[in-house]
């Protein structure tokens, strides 16, 4: 995997962005290396893909702005004609003229935080029941790129230099009902859980699972509750014994509890009880 | 009344004030001063604080008694707060499009970020630091926003024109000249030009109805102001 080293500033907008890379390189605004500038931009989308971060609608369509201007200056311009005046223009004109704009307001921004900062200093009655230190909505105000930024800091903080690539086994539910079958040989009656004790993968859980319901489902192993632990016996077993310890609990589990117990064993054992009555 | 007694009036009035008083109302309080003379004993009493931890400020239109800022640190420590700025980079950024271009519709600020403002927005309007001014006559009528005589305490100026001119290039003329009018007779006109907002209209908060009551006094104050900062000749008459 590729090891990304881009600073992560924290943007405001797709205009933000493309101010910072023009001024971290130096470009001149009024001409600005469409191909270079299109070329970065993407770097740092994909950056924030890396990061599996929803890229905020509002970036890709600079990209794809980006991109169309960008072949917009590969193509050789048409001859102007007179009802289209446009045509001459360069396909950069709109970018640059709306990046100046917003380059104004950024730069008055500067202007208002020095006051801001000034006049914080210098309080009236009103400001201090106004502006309290736990103002929530100071809270709102935390952009995803910050973040971002943060979860970059933290990336590299702890030192997870890079990621490991961790492929998922197929499990397949056959091979689980062999391996509950090959273990029901030797041990005939099985605590529940103890199924899933070793098992640390989520899909070999389920794939256990899985074919528990199943071998219930064919009869060839059932299950029953006793001292609220349920048990997992061999069908080829004496039935009698399993039934025998089923009305054995009956009377002492209450009828509700009964119910949850074949909810939790998803039905197989009822159906098995009433199919041998 | 003697004049000592004027001043410690003045005193009391700006004391117990929450907000800016302005000359206008210690006229009324006063009786029979002239506004001159208002402005006067707020520089003698000005003077007087000289020695003290707070002092007489020209803001917002009006005059405020402050902690001097080389207090500030210890009105901190004792309101335990920590940060020195409040307002995140993108509210200050929307506020200065607001500041600058009023009155300004939701879709005009957000043509310039390239980014949803909505949220920002209503955030400024609940802190009180702009006001939906009426609808801009255009089809879908959007609501318009301008910056409060809060926008003006908190950034500590004492009308909109305080604020510096925005830097242009030197290719972008047609901004510069827009620019240059900022806030003369064009503002007013574009203000003056909206639709009032409806009775009981909550686009965006509830408080939209309340700001725009005061739209109408406000405009006036602003077009006063405006032509203190014109015309400075007409400012020392006054």
């Amino acid at each position: 995997m590729t090891d990304y080293k881009i600073k992560l500033d924290v943007f405001e907008g797709p205009f933000d962005l493309l101010l910072h890379l023009i001024k971290e390189e130096e470009l001149n605004i009024y001409d600005i290396p469409i191909s270079k500038i299109t070329t970065q931009y993407f770097e740092y989308l994909d950056v924030m893909k890396q990061l599996n971060m929803d890229v905020a609608g509002e970036f890709l369509v600079m990209a794809s702005t980006l991109v169309y201007i960008k072949s917009r200056m590969l193509l050789p311009s048409p001859p102007a004609t007179e009802e289209d005046d446009a045509s001459g223009q360069d396909p950069r004109e709109e970018l640059v003229r709306r990046l100046l704009e917003y380059k104004k307001f950024k730069d008055a921004a500067v202007t208002l935080r020095e006051k801001e900062t000034l006049q914080t200093n210098s309080f009236s009655r009103e400001f201090l029941s106004d502006w309290d230190e736990n103002d929530s909505d100071y809270l709102k105000e935390v952009s995803v790129f910050q973040l971002l930024a943060l979860f970059r800091k933290i990336l590299t903080d702890s030192g997870q230099g890079h990621l490991y690539e961790v492929t998922l086994e197929d499990v397949s539910v056959t091979e689980k009902m062999n391996e509950i079958m090959d273990l029901m040989a030797t041990t005939p009656k099985v605590l529940f859980q103890d199924f899933f004790n070793k098992l640390t993968n989520k899909m070999e859980i389920i794939g256990t699972f899985l074919a528990l319901l199943e071998l219930i489902k064919q009869q060839l192993v059932r299950a029953f509750q006793q001292d609220d632990s349920i048990w997992v016996q061999k069908a080829d077993d004496d039935p009698r014994s399993e039934i025998s310890l089923v009305e054995d609990l009956a009377p002492a589990a209450p009828g509700e509890q009964t119910d949850g117990q074949n909810d939790e064993t998803n039905g197989g054992h009822p159906s098995n009880e009433t199919g041998k009555e | 009344m003697e004049r000592n007694d004027a001043l410690r009036a003045i005193e009391a009035v700006l004391f117990v004030s929450d907000s800016p008083v302005t000359l206008e109302s210690l006229q009324t309080v006063l009786e029979g001063l002239k506004k001159d003379e208002v402005r006067e004993m707020l520089a003698e009493l000005s003077a007087k604080f000289e020695d003290h931890g707070i002092e007489v400020v020209e803001i917002a239109e009006g005059y405020q008694l402050r902690t001097k800022s080389e207090c500030g640190e210890w009105v901190k420590k004792f309101h335990k707060i920590s940060r020195s700025t409040k307002l995140s980079q993108a509210a200050l950024e929307t506020l200065s499009m607001i500041a600058y271009r009023q009155p300004i519709t939701r879709q005009e600020i957000e043509d310039i970020r390239g980014v949803d403002s909505s949220g920002v927005i209503k955030n400024l309007l609940d802190k009180n630091l702009v006001r939906s001014l009426g609808r801009k006559k255009v089809p879908g009528k959007p609501v318009t926003f301008g910056t409060t005589k809060k926008f003006l305490e908190y950034f500590g100026l004492v009308k909109l024109s305080d604020l510096p001119t925005l830097k242009d290039f030197p290719a972008d003329e047609g901004g510069a000249t827009q620019e240059n009018l900022r806030f003369d007779e064009l503002t007013q006109t574009r203000i003056e030009d909206l639709e009032p907002l409806d009775e009981n209209e909550d686009e965006f908060n509830p408080d939209e109805e309340k700001l725009f009551d005061g739209a109408a006094v406000e405009s006036e104050e602003e077009e006063n102001n405006e032509a203190d900062g014109k015309d400075q000749a007409s400012k020392n008459s006054r």
